[in-house]
Formats: C-alpha cells, structure tokens, sequence
C-alpha cells in the first residue's frame, strides 16, 4: 500500500501532473478514506524524518494512537522509502563531486535548460519577440520544435517598418496560418502585400479567435483584386485600416461589409504623417457612411489624421453608432465641432472625447449640449477655442477626470479657477496643462494642492517661470502620481535666467512618490544646475522609486551621470534623452487600451 | 493584503507551517510563502494539518532552493497578486495587445537571481522549485533572466551558453527549400547552420527579421 503511496508521491513530484487532485487519487487507488490516507501520509512523513536525520525519538502519542497492524506497514513503507532516499543521495555525491569526466556529463545532463518543463520553456519564450524566437529556432530541433508551439503566436505583426516580420513568400505563409496560428490567432498585423483574397479566406477559415486585425494599405499604390473575396475573419472585435493617400478601398471594403457586425473598435488611420500639406487633391478613400451602417455596435472610433473627415461624417457616425463611448479624431483638421450637437444628442453613452489638432471652432462648441452628456475624458490640445468659449464648455461640463489642454491659448487662470471652484476636478486622474502661455503657475499650485492627493499624472511643462520651487511644494501633495512632465525645454530662448535645482526635485519625488513610473524633466544642460554630490540624490531616487521605468532628461553630461548611474544598477533602459522620448499623460486614459494602434 | 483574506483562510488556523526539503532540511513557512505558492495552499487547503505536524516533505526541492524561495515570498509578501493567472489557458478576453516584457524585473529580484548561475545549474533548480510550488512571482523572474540571456544572442553563443547539443538533423520528408535570411552582417555561418537545420517536419517560414 505505501508503494503506491510513495509511487504517487514520487510521480506528483514530476511537475506535469497538478497536484492538489493527488490525495483523491490516492484514495480512490487504495480505496481508503481520507482521514486514514491523512494518517498514513503523516506516518509517512514521520518516518522520513527520522530515518533521514536520525532522530530516532520515541513519541509515545504517535504510538498511542496507531494500531499494530498499520504499524508493520508503515515499517515497510519506510524501508522502501529510505532506499529511495539513499538514492537520491548517491546521486547528489556524485554529482556534485564532479570528478571526472563522466559524473561532469551526468551533471550537465541533469541541469540542462532543456531538462525543464516544456511549459516553462514556453514562458520563457512567451519574454522573446518573434525576431528573437526565429534565432532561437536555429539552437537545436527541441527548440524549434518549441518556437512553433502555436501558443508563443498568439500576436503576430508583419510589417517590417513596425517592428514586425517580413513575410517573403506568401504560399509558405499560407500554410502558417493553418498550422502554427490556427486557434490561437488573437492578433495579426497584416502589410499591402499580404491582403490577398487568399490570405484572408485562410485567416476566416483556419483562425475563429482572431478579434484584432490590423490592415495596413499605407504603401499601397495598386489594390490587389478581390472580387473573389467571400469571407472574412468575422469575429473581429477591432479593425485597424491605414489607408493609402490615393488609393480607393471601396473595391475591398464593399467585399467585407457584411463582415463587420461584431466591430467594437474602428480605427482609420490617415495619411497625416507622410504627405506634406501643401498637397491640393484630397481623395476621399474610403466610405464612412457605409462602414457606419454595417456597424452598429461601436464603444470606440479613432481617426486619425485623416484629411477628408468633417463634420458631415460625424454626423454620419453619430446617426448610426448610437453605443459610441470613445471618439477621437486627432489630427482630423476638417472636423470644426458643428456636428457636436448631433453627436451628444444621439450618442449617449459618449464618455471620451479626443480632439488634439482639430479645427474645432466655438460656435460649434457653445451650440452642444455638454451638460447633459457623460463626458469625462476630455482632449482639446493645440485648438483655438477661446477663454470665452473654455468658460462656457467647462462650466456645463460635468466632472472631468482627464483633460488635456497643452497648447491652448485660449486656456487662461480664469478658466482653471473656474474648474477648481466647481470641483470639476476633484476626481481628475490625470492632467496636461503644458505650454499654456496664459495661464500663470499660481493658479495651477492651488490645484495642485488642492487635488493632487488622487492626480496619477501631471504635466506642466514648458512655463519659464517655474522653478524647482514650485515642483518642491507640491510635489509632496501628490502622493499617488505616476507620471510626471516638468522643465522648459530651450532656455536660452525662453530667456531663464535662473538655474534649476535638479537635485531637490529628485529628492521630493524619492520621498513622495513610490509610485512614480515616468518622469521627465525637460530643462536643457545649461539650465540644470548639479553637482559631484548629485550621484547621492540620484541613487536615492533609484533605489525609493522601484517602479520608475523612464526618466527622460535633455541629453548632456547630467543625463550621463544618471544613466550611468542607473546602468551599474542593472536598470538600462530607463534613463532617456528628450530628443528620442516623450512622456505623456495618454496612458492613464480609460480607452488607452483601445485606442492604441502601430 | 487585506483584499482576499477569506480566500487565504481556507485552511485551518496554524499560521505557520513545517515543511522538508529533498536534503532533510526543516524550514517554517508562513503566510507570505502560502499565499505565493499556490501549490501549498492547495495541499493545505486538502490535507488539514494540525498544529503541530510533521514536516510537509517537499521531495524534489534542495535545501538551498527552498530557503531561497522562502526568502523571496518573504520581500514579496506584500505585492498584489498582480500576475494573471496562467496565460497558457485558453484566456481569450486577455487583452491580446500586452506585450510581454521582460525587462522589468526589478532591482532586488536582480540582486537575488544573480546568486543562481546556469554554469552550476541553479539558475534551472531555482526555476524548478518556482514552478513545482507554484510561485508565479518567482518562476517570471527566473523565466525573464533566462529570456534576457538568450535576447541578441545568435544560436551558437546560446548553445554554448546553455551546454546544448547541436543535434544532427534528421532527414524530414519534405525538405523545405527556404532560407532564412538575416540582414545581421557576417553571420553566414548562421546562415548555413539555418539550412541544415530547417529540414524539418513542419513547414518553416520565410521570415526575415530586421
């Protein structure tokens, strides 16, 4: 019986086999209850220990309690179970005697990377980007075995201008897309070359799972033909289209219309970044009205920078897409906010508003009615509405939680005061108030102190006037912040005349903020005033603040003491030069999961 | 901490437990060490043991592996369980944008992986023991550091750093006539050990990697 016991025991040990079932099993396979099982394991073990450490005590409860005959078994059962220890042990010797050739084979083979589980494998491999995966390939056929495991491809991009792979050969891809993503196919970035009517039939048929689909036509100068076209992957809870400058995709999408029913997330991403604007021709490249009406179950729209969408299509949209929560047109100049009455009126659920770069005016804005909408998340950076116009939207507002308004001249004290004395902003979780040339740092202290206890991010950069003092001050009031912009970028021209106290700020945040994850500090070389001593405050920041993962400064010999600084700490890629990195505050949108595309 | 203190008490009241290691050491672990090893929790949750037990006998677990983990929990005990919960299930609503880094670990985790090394094979142990109990924290570290060695590394400096064979290719039915290409420069001998290897069962891919 204590075979079966200690044969199970061994065999749970293997770490394949989930453990917690293991006593029932034991129970059924004896056939013993489970307090005597419970006995039994506890004589068991009892006898281990003795045996093991030869601590032969006599404890006269465990006698007392246990009847002869169990206890001849449980003699036997330790016997068995002592040789097996001895095993162990001799294994142990030679292995770690190492002498010899031989036992240093033995030694390698039983401590192999290899000789772990394959499910560890696989985690380990689950860290490894796919370029990494395909070098790992190379190693040895256990590995490559492994790297095609269909589990490390749940999230695949292709396109090799975003990081992705580069498919060459589009018929071996083909039979991919069965074998190795087949069910586990979440995710799948798709370039010009590889939306072919074929790919896509394989991608319909072999992945039911795929919800995310990104479809890059960017690079397009001719479109594929699709009039064979009759499926399409139609789970899809999000549609990445990046539309080509020229080319016409009414061709294609007219093919998948009626795929597109389960859509939650749109995005179509335009061609802001690659044409220059003094382009006349807009060509109007794909259908909205038409997406719209095969698409009625939208949360999020993101638009982004394209030239032709006004305030007709959303118009449009707001007809059809009455369960929008989240709408951003970033960088959509056309859109001048005439449509926003419509828009609040229809959809109510609207809780995320994005409008960086548009060309919204204050006529369409006065016009909407925000008071009675859900609006908390509110984007208007680098628009023209005025002070005038600020007051009235904010007043009927109701409460915010995100608001970003660098940029905005038309953003002045009043305007803030006006959201501090309504406690429009007392739940805020994040805030952008950078570049406001109209708003002096005072105003922006009392709010700081007054609702910085629950702020996760600030930014307020770009004000000549502010000094390490202010920061100072109220640093200590955000307690919870974990992204932080602060400085003035190019002093010489702002005309700072003071020099910046680096070390003070570093210490306030090491003190306050133990949650902090990004700071930037974007005061040039010139302006940061430091010393040999600074090395203290940096290691003090570092060690206090575990979770920092960026600390960007202007490049210059201060950034080198802290990135060295942080390198000895084995913490590389966290100190970084305002010429490579930004850090904004969009991460602690609510939709951020949603809206985030390339 | 205070968040899922029914979930925790499952198991009777001894706050603290004996277990034995494979070498016969005793070690007394606590709360911190059974709310991270879910294997435990689930054996105490089974075996209701009384207070004064007989050591839990972890057999494939050294001494020195067990105390290290036991060390581990201790830092970490109060970290949310912010981990999810195997992502190797079929956990399709997990949010499939997520890239997985690997270049977080924090500093302490650093300092305590460095005392494992692969040259004696402790790096492995340590990864064992964190999977065997099931500690999700631990076995991420341990799994990060090792995916961080091979990160940049070609195949050879990867099998030399891991003492792995290089297996002789077999011959597959179907010989795939593809090559990987690689724009890394002077790596033509990575090229040509590519080609012996890719004949293989499955068939490979043309991807080239920038």
């Amino acid at each position: 019986m204590f075979h079966v016991i200690t044969s199970v025991e061994n065999e749970k040990s293997g770490p394949s086999i989930p453990l917690f079932n293991i006593n029932q099993l034991l129970q059924a396979m004896l056939s013993i209850s489970h307090g005597l099982m419970k006995k039994l394991k506890k004589e068991m073990v009892f006898f281990h220990e003795e045996q093991q450490l030869s601590r032969v005590r006599q404890t006269p409860y465990m006698l007392g309690i246990m009847d002869p005959r169990r206890f001849t078994l449980t003699q036997i059962a330790s016997e068995a179970w002592d040789s097996k220890v001895v095993e162990y042990d001799e294994d142990d010797e030679t292995a770690t005697s190492g002498a010899g050739s031989f036992t240093q084979r033995r030694r390698r083979a039983r401590r192999d990377l290899n000789s772990l589980p394959e499910k560890v494998l696989l985690y380990i491999f689950s860290f490894l980007p796919h370029q990494e995966l395909i070098r790992c390939a190379r190693v040895c056929r256990f590995w490559r075995q492994l790297t095609q495991n269909s589990k490390l491809w749940k999230t695949v991009f292709l396109r090799p201008e975003y990081n992705g792979l580069h498919v060459k050969n589009i018929d071996q891809f083909l039979t991919l897309v069965g074998h190795r993503f087949s069910l586990s196919l979440q995710y799948i970035e798709l370039p010009m070359e590889l939306i072919t009517a074929d790919v896509l039939h394989e991608l319909a048929n072999r992945c039911p799972n795929l919800k995310y689909m990104t479809l890059d036509f960017s690079t397009a100068m001719q479109l594929h033909d699709f009039n064979d076209l009759n499926a399409f992957p139609c789970n899809l809870k999000m549609l990445c289209i990046c539309l080509s400058e020229v080319i016409f995709l009414e061709g294609f999408m007219r093919r998948i219309y009626t795929f597109l029913s389960s859509l939650e997330i749109l995005h179509v991403i335009g061609t802001i970044e690659k044409s220059n604007e003094l382009e006349e021709e807009v060509y109007e490249t794909i259908n909205i009205s038409k997406i719209k009406a095969h698409t009625p179950n939208l949360r999020v729209i993101n638009f982004y920078g394209i030239y032709f969408v006004d305030d007709n299509h959303i118009e449009i949209i707001a007809s059809g897409c009455i369960h929008l929560e989240c709408l951003a047109l970033n960088f959509c100049t056309r859109v001048k906010g005439t449509s926003f009455k419509n828009l609040l009126l229809r959809c109510k659920k609207m809780q995320c508003l994005l409008l960086q770069n548009t060309g919204i005016e204050d006529n369409g804005i006065l016009s909407a009615e925000w008071e009675s909408s859900y609006i908390n998340e509110l984007d208007i950076s680098s628009t023209e509405l005025t002070q005038q116009c600020l007051l009235d939207l904010f007043s009927r507002l109701p409460k915010l939680t995100y608001l970003a308004v660098p940029n905005c001249d038309g953003f002045t004290d009043k305007v803030l005061e006006l959201l501090i004395d309504q406690g429009k902003l007392s739940n805020a979780r994040a805030i952008d108030l950078s570049n406001t040339v109209n708003l002096n740092f005072e105003v922006v202290f009392t709010l700081l102190k007054r609702h910085g206890r629950h702020l996760q991010g600030i930014c307020y950069a770009g004000n000549p006037k502010v000094t390490e003092q202010f920061w100072t001050n109220t640093i200590k009031h955000m307690k919870n912040i974990k992204i932080m912009v602060m400085g003035t970028a190019n002093g010489w021209f702002k005309k700072i005349s003071t020099r910046i106290h680096v070390d003070q700020i570093l210490e306030a945040c090491a003190i306050d903020c133990q949650k902090l994850e990004r700071l930037e500090i974007q005061w040039d070389e010139e302006t940061l005033r430091w010393n040999e001593n600074s090395s203290k405050f940096i290691d003090h920041i570092r060690i206090r603040c575990t979770k920092l993962q960026s600390l960007v400064l202007s490049d210059g010999e201060y950034y080198e003491v802290v990135k060295s600084n942080f390198e000895r700490a084995d913490r590389n890629r966290v100190v970084r030069t305002t010429t490579a990195y930004q850090t904004s505050i969009v991460s602690l949108l609510h939709y951020y999961n949603e809206l985030r595309f390339n | 901490m205070a968040t899922n203190v029914e979930e925790t008490y499952l198991y009777s009241s001894p706050t603290t437990f004996k277990v034995s290691s494979k070498d016969g050491e005793i070690f007394d672990i606590d709360d911190s060490f059974i709310n991270q090893s879910k294997t435990i929790k689930n054996m105490l949750n089974v075996l209701d043991i009384a207070d004064n037990h007989m050591p839990i006998p972890l057999q494939n677990i050294k001494g020195t592996m067990l105390n290290a983990a036991i060390v581990f929990c201790k830092y970490h005990k109060n970290d949310l369980l912010s981990i999810p919960d195997d992502e190797d299930e079929d956990d399709f609503e997990r949010d499939a944008y997520e890239p997985r880094r690997s270049d977080d670990i924090s500093e302490w985790d650093k300092e305590f992986i460095k005392q494992f090394t692969v040259e004696e094979g402790t790096l492995f142990d340590i990864i064992m023991a964190a999977n065997y109990l099931d500690i999700k924290a631990l076995l991420a570290v341990g799994c990060k550091t090792i995916a961080n060695m091979v990160r940049g590394k070609n195949s050879d400096q990867v099998r030399q750093m891991f003492n792995i064979s290089y297996d002789p290719p077999g011959e597959g039915l179907n010989t795939p006539r593809n090559s990987v290409t690689s724009k890394e420069s002077g790596d033509n001998q990575l090229l040509t050990t590519q080609e012996k290897e890719s004949r293989c069962k499955t068939p490979s891919p043309e991807l080239m990697y920038d």
